[in-house]
């Protein structure tokens, strides 16, 4: 049985194997992994919100919102090395749907998008990602393989 | 912004809260399925973000009615059931054996949707007589899916005011058999201060 390392709402944890990471009911939330394949190191964050723009408060968990959390994962993994980060990420569904459908109804859709453009002004590759629709998800990354293993109540488990 | 601990006499209010609305909401289940209703003691906690997924039940299926609830005591409402219970209340309310949460069609599903109404309602509008402070739920809206994942939704909505959200969650059993359902009243840090005010707790 290997160790899991579990990442709650709002955490960013960081790896190598034989531990694998894991975090559970990412509804709205997103789960963005990122790893460095050579140097087997690799972290993950359960992102709830966007944009720490918003914040009310001066000090919060920095996996919290997509900006804080990518930065960190980024300069976290870099200090030990890892040049060459590629990432996965699931989650973001809407889950519920009101008919007048406000901006937190669509928080999982905004967060897909806050974290691809992350990424992507940062030239991280997103290799696959399982984002939107309306279920949530629980993900367990495998740092080795770099396999993301993703289940949904009602439907088969995916590895991404 | 929600502030690191609770006291203990602000504790008790908020279970007394608890008690009320679930109390009252129970009454009116119990009448809806001929049943015996019973409450549990209520659970208060301020729980940060990373621990609420387990605090409400990790990746267990439930079927929950979600409510926004505006007003003086503004904050979210989680109505969650497990899917046995939601089994029964379909077998029995709708007059068929066979009925599954598996097999949910829009009749079903407006069924269940009004249960939840039903007992939100009593639920707020108990706490509302209580306080005498105005509270309005939103129509709710339905999923079925983790429980941890659904808590997602008004942790969001909380996310921007502090690292905590304030949960209040009673469960109840049916005839003494483990019924589990919870019900979830979140309410925003204004609430929080609306109520300790009133009730002249405050810190």
């Amino acid at each position: 049985m290997k160790e899991v390392l579990k990442v709650g709402m709002s955490e960013v944890k960081i790896t190598h194997p034989p531990t694998l990471l894991k975090t559970t009911g990412l509804g709205s939330c997103v789960g963005v992994c990122m790893y460095d394949k050579k140097l087997k190191i690799g972290g993950m964050a359960h992102v709830m919100l966007p944009s720490s723009a918003n914040t009310k408060v001066k000090e919060f968990n920095v996996g919290k919102y997509a900006d804080t959390a990518i930065e960190f994962l980024v300069k976290s993994l870099k200090e030990k090395g890892c040049n060459d980060l590629k990432a996965k990420i699931a989650g973001g569904a809407q889950m519920f749907t009101f008919s007048n459908s406000s901006d937190i109804m669509n928080v999982g859709a905004r967060n897909v998008k806050a974290v691809k453009d992350l990424l992507a002004k940062q030239g991280i590759k997103v290799i696959s990602e399982d984002t939107g629709g309306n279920k949530g998800r629980t993900i367990t990354f495998e740092i080795d393989s770099c396999n993301l293993i993703v289940r949904a109540i009602g439907s088969e488990e995916k590895i991404i | 912004m929600f502030n690191n601990s609770i006291k203990p006499l602000q504790k008790d209010l908020l279970k007394e809260l608890g008690n009320i609305g679930a109390g009252n909401a129970a009454t009116a289940f119990s009448k809806l399925i001929s049943n015996r209703v019973e409450l549990n003691v209520p659970e208060v906690e301020l729980v940060g973000f990373e621990n609420a997924i387990e605090f409400v039940g990790e990746d267990s299926a439930v079927a929950a009615m979600y409510f926004r609830v505006e007003g003086a005591l503004p904050g979210n409402m989680l109505l969650m059931l497990p899917l046995e219970t939601v089994d029964f209340i379909l077998q029995s309310l709708g007059n068929d054996e066979t009925a599954s949460w598996e097999e949910l069609d829009s009749y079903s599903q407006s069924m269940l949707m009004e249960i939840g109404n039903i007992l939100c309602g009593a639920y707020i509008s108990a706490i509302s007589d209580f306080t005498q402070k105005k509270m309005i739920p939103s129509v709710p809206a339905f999923a079925i899916d983790m429980a941890g994942a659904i808590i997602n939704i008004p942790l969001a909505q909380l996310g921007d005011m502090g690292e905590k959200a304030l949960l209040i969650k009673t469960t109840f059993n049916r005839d003494g058999i483990d019924f589990s359902g919870n019900f979830l009243f979140l309410p925003e840090p204004d609430a929080l201060d609306e109520l300790l005010r009133h009730f002249g707790v405050k810190q």
